[in-house]
Formats: structure tokens, sequence, C-alpha cells
């Protein structure tokens, strides 16, 4: 299981990716990020909805309500313009991070 | 699925009411709803779902600080578009000790097997004389045993009593110490300890009038043997009166027994909502009071054992004792009336 400590600064770009790819809601999010790690990484409910209210503060994200056929009102998120430079200037940062961080790993 | 709100409404519970708390609250419900009909789709059983749902929540630590720094940043935008992690503002105020939902746990069974330890103890003290009523009453009523027996073994059994209940109180004492910060400072619960308290403490209330009514019923019912006795036995002396104040003893020590486990039950969870008497405001004005205390008294001893050595009227002199316990009393308020004034000036 990945420390949240360790993936902290990179969940923005985790949801954007997922946000990027098709508009959804809280749970579905949550659980995309939990099938594509593996379950290597479960992200805790208070940091996503962190992430969302923080995005959506700095317009990288937009929200609106949809009707679910369940009548469960629920909160979908897409992504703005924004908010896909912002994702394309993490992923390079975290190219650049990887890249330097590597070169300090010993492979046991 | 009611446990689960109920989780949330106590986490949000001390929380301001604004749109942009409830909104979150609202939403982190829908969140935790859906990981719970999927988990039970999935075949968890009901506990085991809602288990899942609570430990993968998180801490609302992380949502306080989205919430509040948004109204901040509201008021002063910086240009730049990128996320910054802002740090929490901490007031002026000295940081307080959290305590965790761990620890608080500690603290509640400890405390029940503390309170049935005193118990025991108070138990033992208080039915330490029942050898020596019975022998004494045997020896009385029909010489069956000597003056020397009943009192020997009365007598012997009084002290081992006695002496077993204050090794008990002073050995569980010691244990208990590092719970006594809970008692005398100032500290903040966590979430989840201040759910667990607050659930405790309420669910708890009814059960302890319950037992401390059956205690009082008790101590008032205790007499009753008694009073039976002497009107049966009349003007004859029998064994039915020693008898009878057994069992009287024997319901007052188990009425305080139910007083000393439940009392401290009580009082531990009062302690940890830092209720009444331990709530941070009497907190501080118990330490005011005693460092009040610590120069008046000395003072007071002064000034008695002078007087009484000069004008050598201690017959007189002891006055000085009730007169100032009642002014200690006036003492202490008006040392209260001034800091609370103070604390509401800064």
């Amino acid at each position: 299981m990945i420390s949240s400590d360790g993936i902290r600064g990179y969940n923005d770009m985790i949801i954007l990716y997922l946000i990027i790819r098709q508009e959804s809601y809280g749970y579905e999010i949550s659980k995309q990020i939990r099938d594509l790690s593996e379950g290597k990484y479960v992200i805790k409910e208070t940091t996503l909805y962190s992430a969302f209210t923080r995005l959506e503060k700095n317009g990288m994200i937009n929200s609106y309500f949809g009707d679910e056929t369940n009548g469960k009102r629920r909160t979908y998120y897409k992504v703005t313009e924004a908010g896909k430079s912002y994702y394309a200037e993490k992923c390079g940062e975290w190219i650049l991070t990887k890249e330097v961080v590597d070169r300090f790993v010993i492979n046991v | 699925m009611d446990t689960i709100k109920m989780y949330i409404e106590n986490l949000f519970r001390n929380l301001p009411e604004t749109e942009a708390i409830a909104r979150a609250k609202e939403e982190l419900l829908a969140m935790m709803e859906d990981k719970y009909s999927e988990l039970k789709t999935e075949g968890k059983s009901e506990n085991e779902a809602i288990g899942i749902v609570i430990s993968e929540f998180g801490n609302i630590d992380e949502l306080r600080e989205e919430l509040e720094i948004g109204k901040q940043q509201q008021e002063s935008k910086t240009a730049s578009g990128t996320t910054t992690e802002s740090k929490n503002e901490k007031s002026a105020e000295k940081p307080l000790k959290v305590i965790s939902l761990a620890e608080a746990e500690n603290f509640t069974e400890a405390t029940v097997k503390f309170s049935k330890k005193i118990a025991l103890g108070v138990f033992l003290c208080i039915t330490s004389p029942v050898l020596l009523i019975l022998l004494g009453g045997l020896h009385e009523m029909d010489g069956s045993v000597s003056e020397k027996t009943a009192a020997g073994f009365g007598i012997l059994y009084l002290f081992v009593s006695i002496a077993f209940a204050v090794a008990t109180f002073i050995i569980n004492a010691v244990m208990f110490e590092r719970y006594e910060y809970i008692k005398k400072e100032k500290f903040v619960l966590d979430e989840a300890a201040a759910s667990y308290a607050g659930e405790l403490r309420e669910s708890y209330a009814p059960v302890f009038a319950r037992n401390i009514t059956i205690g009082v019923v008790m101590c008032i019912l205790s007499v009753i043997p008694v009073i039976c006795a002497g009107v049966v036995s009349g003007e004859n002396e029998n064994m039915l009166v020693v008898y009878a104040v057994l069992v009287m003893f024997a319901m007052i020590a188990i009425a305080v027994t139910i007083f000393i486990t439940s009392g401290m039950k009580m009082d531990s969870y009062k302690q940890l909502m830092q209720e009444g008497e331990y709530s941070p405001v009497e907190k501080e004005s118990t330490d005011f009071t005693e460092k009040i205390g610590s120069v008046y008294w000395p003072v007071i001893v002064a000034i008695y054992l002078g007087v009484s050595f000069l004008t050598g009227a201690w017959g007189i002199t002891w006055i000085i004792w009730p007169v100032a316990g009642v002014l200690f009393g006036a003492v202490a308020g008006i040392g209260k009336i001034i800091s609370s004034s103070a604390k509401e000036r800064r």
C-alpha cells in the first residue's frame, strides 16, 4: 500500500487523468483509482473530497448535478481547459521527478 | 447505513454550519453510501461493509484546511494558478494535547478496572467490623463464644480487611496515575475519540441514573431489617438484631460499591467530554484557586501561631480556622471573577 505522504503531491494529477478520460462522480473516481492501481492505492474519502474542492476552487474542474436512474442526486465533475494544461504540467513534473529520484535508487 | 450517517453526523457536529461545510457533508455521505452499496453487492456482510467504509474514510482535518483556508483565500486572491497546500494558521494559544481514540478507549477501560478494585477495597473497609459484631453478639447473647475469641478474631479480621483494602487502594492508584492528566490538564479529543466519548456518555446516562437509584434505595431499605428485628424481638435480646445489623452492613456495602463503579465510569466520560467541573474553564480557575491557596493558608497558619503564642489565648484563637475557611471561599470566588473578566478583556 502506498503511503499517503508519498503520493500527496500527485493526487490532483491522478484525479484529473480520470476526469479528462471521462466525466464522473465521487465514488466512481475513488473506485477507478483503486482498480487502476490494482488495489495498491486506496484513496481516502476526505483526501478525495479535499482534492475536488481545491481543484474546483482553482478552476481546474467544474461540478454539476446529474440525476441517476435510482433517483440520487450526484455531483459530477468535468475538466476545464485550465485543468487540462495543469494536468500536462504535472505529468511533466512527475517525469522529471521520477528521473531525478531514480538516480538515487538502488534496486535490491 | 444509519451507522454511517451517525458517523458523519458526529464528525461534523462541532463544525460551523456553513454552505461549504454542508455541501462537504452531503458529498462525503454520498460517497460513503455508494461505497457501502457496492461492497454489499460484492457480497460483504453489513458489518464488514460498514467497517471498511469507515476505516477508509480518512481524517476530517484534511477538510478543515480546505474549507477554512478557502474563506481566507477569497479575501486575498493570489495571482498564481497553481495549487498551494497552505499551512493551517495555528492560534496564539498554547498547543493542546490531542487525545486519540486508542488513548480514550484505554482510559475508559482502565477506569472500569480501577473502579472495580477501588469498590472492592471500600467494600472490605465497610464490612471489616462484621466479624467482630457477629462474634461479639454471639458472646453477649448465649455465651457460645468467649470474650477473648470474639475480640481476637473479630479485630484480626478487621485489621486484615483494612490492610488489604489500603494495599489495593495504593497499588491501583499508582497504576492509574498515568491517566491523572485527563482530570487535571486541558486537552482536545480527535474526531474519532470525540464521537466515541460522546456516544458512551449519552448511552450510559440512563444506566447511571438507574444504578444510583438502586444504590440509594438499598441504603434507605437497609435499616428495615434492623427495625423489624427490634420490633419482633421486643424486650428479648437475641441474635436477630445482630443478624439484621449484618444485613444492613452488607446492603450498604453493596450500594456503595454500585455508587463507586457507576460514579467513576460516568466521571471518566465526563472527564473525556470536559464537562462541568472538568471543563477547561473550571480547570483554569482550579489552577488559580490552588495558587491563591498556596499563599493564603501558610499566612493563616503564621497568624494563628503568632497570635496564639503571643497572647497564650489558645482557647480563643482556634476561631481563626472556621473564619479562614469561609473567607477562603470568598477569596477564591473573587479570584474567579477577576480572572474571568481579565480573560474577556483579552
